[in-house]
């Protein structure tokens, strides 16, 4: 019998002790399936704050700045050496936004034209930081009515993205740590019920190695199985949840996640599961199997 | 060769399982080991596999001294020496082809090569009609054969056997040996512990005689004889 037979038979014997383990590392897998796309939706939510501009100068309505005026501001922006992107938006380009943010509302078409809208200027920082100082230059500018900031939000997110990856970080580390004490108590018995059959081959001569290898197989066989009922159950709860998901993020290009990622977080998923097998399976087998 | 050089052996409890035993034996000999019970017999054939480690004494196989022997190095003895028991020690969830193949599964062998070595070796041992019987399903002499195919079929140089008979109707203890003396006269050394004195007296070979750990005689081959009781 090869050794795949013999961990198959191995599984065969112990159809509820492997349940449970796969069951256990499923969780602890699944936990981590959504921590992983928690952190990646919200990176990308950040991504998304952080490329829109931060900060919004408007002026008075149907008054656009001349190229000199807006050569001077940007100058006076970059001389901060914080300046990521400066965008000037003229009256009429602020009216066709306008026209073709509504274009499906014909009144509201009617009422608006570039004479009411103001121009504007929008800019980005390198850090969140240094928004506020060219918050101030902007402030201080002739003609300016109104500034809006969006540090707030982004700032919030960054709180919100650290504080994910932290309780994430305890949580898996939690239920991995229980994983692989409960593939390791489950392998030590089925150690311990075929201590008569270890024995003998000792007695033939097998290697330490040939003993153990068919429990640590099982192990990564339990983690790996786990790990795919895991991906599975996240995928399936990603689909499930797209279109209320789709609905709440409106313009954010988050959706629907692109399968490259899934494939990764698969991939990640099976290793993990293999490594918890793996850890637990030798632990079980050094600490049980004595030689 | 197997040499013995003044082995004694006491164990945790203060018992004296051998007591200064010392001798030599060469490639391919038959030897008997008798003596009552506690004489030390299981424990010499358990000194050979490294089961247990000699208190006193050097214990040398092909030059090889047992004592400084790495432990990663046992395996591999227990393949050159190997044994028969006398509870057969055989796995019954198992068939008898798969029992004895598991002698070759620890060493490695090709699924190819363990079958064909396997028929080779159910012929030799007369069970070639039944391996794919259980355990169970076999009498006392037969599983003894098992054990005995098991324990020949990866070539060891050595084959001991602890009791090998203890078990056994007298025919089927008389047919077991006579496996064993056709095994010997493939070249392979052969070691049996035994308390039955009659029956090895019916083999004339080389017999050594123990007692309370301590070595009576050592026979040489068709010099033993059996007293009569009066």
């Amino acid at each position: 019998m090869n050794i795949w037979g013999k961990t198959w038979t191995q599984l065969r014997r112990s159809p509820f002790q492997g349940l449970a383990a796969v069951m256990t590392t499923t969780l602890t897998l699944l936990v981590i399936s959504v921590f992983t796309l928690l952190s990646f939706g919200s990176i990308q939510v950040l991504k998304y704050f952080e490329a829109a501009p931060q900060v919004i100068a408007f002026f008075k309505p149907g008054e656009d700045l001349s190229d000199i005026e807006i050569a001077n501001i940007k100058a006076q922006l970059e001389k901060t050496g914080k300046l990521n992107q400066f965008r000037y938006v003229s009256t009429r380009e602020a009216e066709a936004i306008y026209k073709e943010k509504n274009k499906d509302n014909p009144l509201l078409l009617e009422l608006v034209d570039y004479n009411i809208l103001p121009a504007s200027i929008e800019i980005s920082a390198v850090e969140l930081n240094d928004l506020v100082e060219l918050k101030t230059i902007l402030q201080v500018q002739e003609g300016v009515e109104d500034v809006a900031y969006y540090e707030d939000i982004v700032k919030s997110l960054s709180n919100w993205i650290s504080s994910v990856k932290q309780l994430g970080g305890v949580v898996i580390g939690y239920l991995t740590l229980e994983s692989v004490l409960v593939v390791l108590v489950i392998i030590g018995m089925q150690i311990a019920s075929r201590r008569e059959e270890i024995e003998i081959l000792k007695l033939l001569g097998a290697t330490s190695w040939f003993i153990r290898k068919p429990f640590i197989i099982a192990g990564i066989i339990y983690g790996t199985i786990g790990g795919f009922l895991a991906w599975g159950l996240s995928y399936l709860l990603l689909l499930y949840s797209t279109p209320f998901l789709a609905n709440w993020l409106q313009d954010i290009p988050l959706l629907p996640v692109p399968f490259w990622f899934m494939a990764a977080v698969l991939g990640g998923e099976l290793i993990l599961g293999a490594v918890i097998g793996v850890v637990g399976g030798l632990i079980a087998t050094r600490r049980f199997l004595k030689d | 060769m197997i040499v013995f050089q003044k082995v004694s052996k006491q164990f945790p409890d203060g018992t004296l399982a051998l007591d200064q035993a010392s001798f030599q034996i060469n490639e391919g000999e038959f030897v008997f080991f008798i003596g009552p019970s506690g004489a030390g017999k299981t424990t010499i054939m358990r000194l050979l596999r490294r089961e247990i480690m000699p208190t006193k004494g050097t214990v040398l196989i092909k030059g090889k001294n047992l004592k400084e022997m790495e432990k990663e190095e046992t395996p591999k003895l227990r393949r050159e020496v190997a044994m028969c028991f006398q509870d057969f020690k055989l796995l019954y969830d198992r068939t008898v082809y798969e029992n004895i193949a598991l002698s070759l599964e620890i060493r490695g062998m090709e699924e190819k090569k363990i079958q064909q070595r396997m028929a080779e070796v159910l012929k030799s041992v007369g069970l070639e009609k039944k391996g794919n019987f259980f355990p169970v399903q076999l009498s006392g002499g037969e599983l003894q054969r098992v054990g005995i195919a098991r324990a020949i079929v990866g070539n060891p140089g050595v084959l001991i056997a602890d009791e090998p008979t203890g078990n056994l109707d007298p025919e089927s203890a008389f047919g077991t040996l006579k496996l064993f003396k056709e095994i010997n006269l493939t070249g392979t050394t052969v070691l049996v512990a035994t308390h039955n004195a009659e029956l090895v007296n019916r083999f004339k070979e080389r017999v050594i005689l123990l007692k309370r750990g301590k070595i009576v005689s050592d026979h040489k081959k068709g010099k033993y004889q059996l007293k009569k009781k009066s």
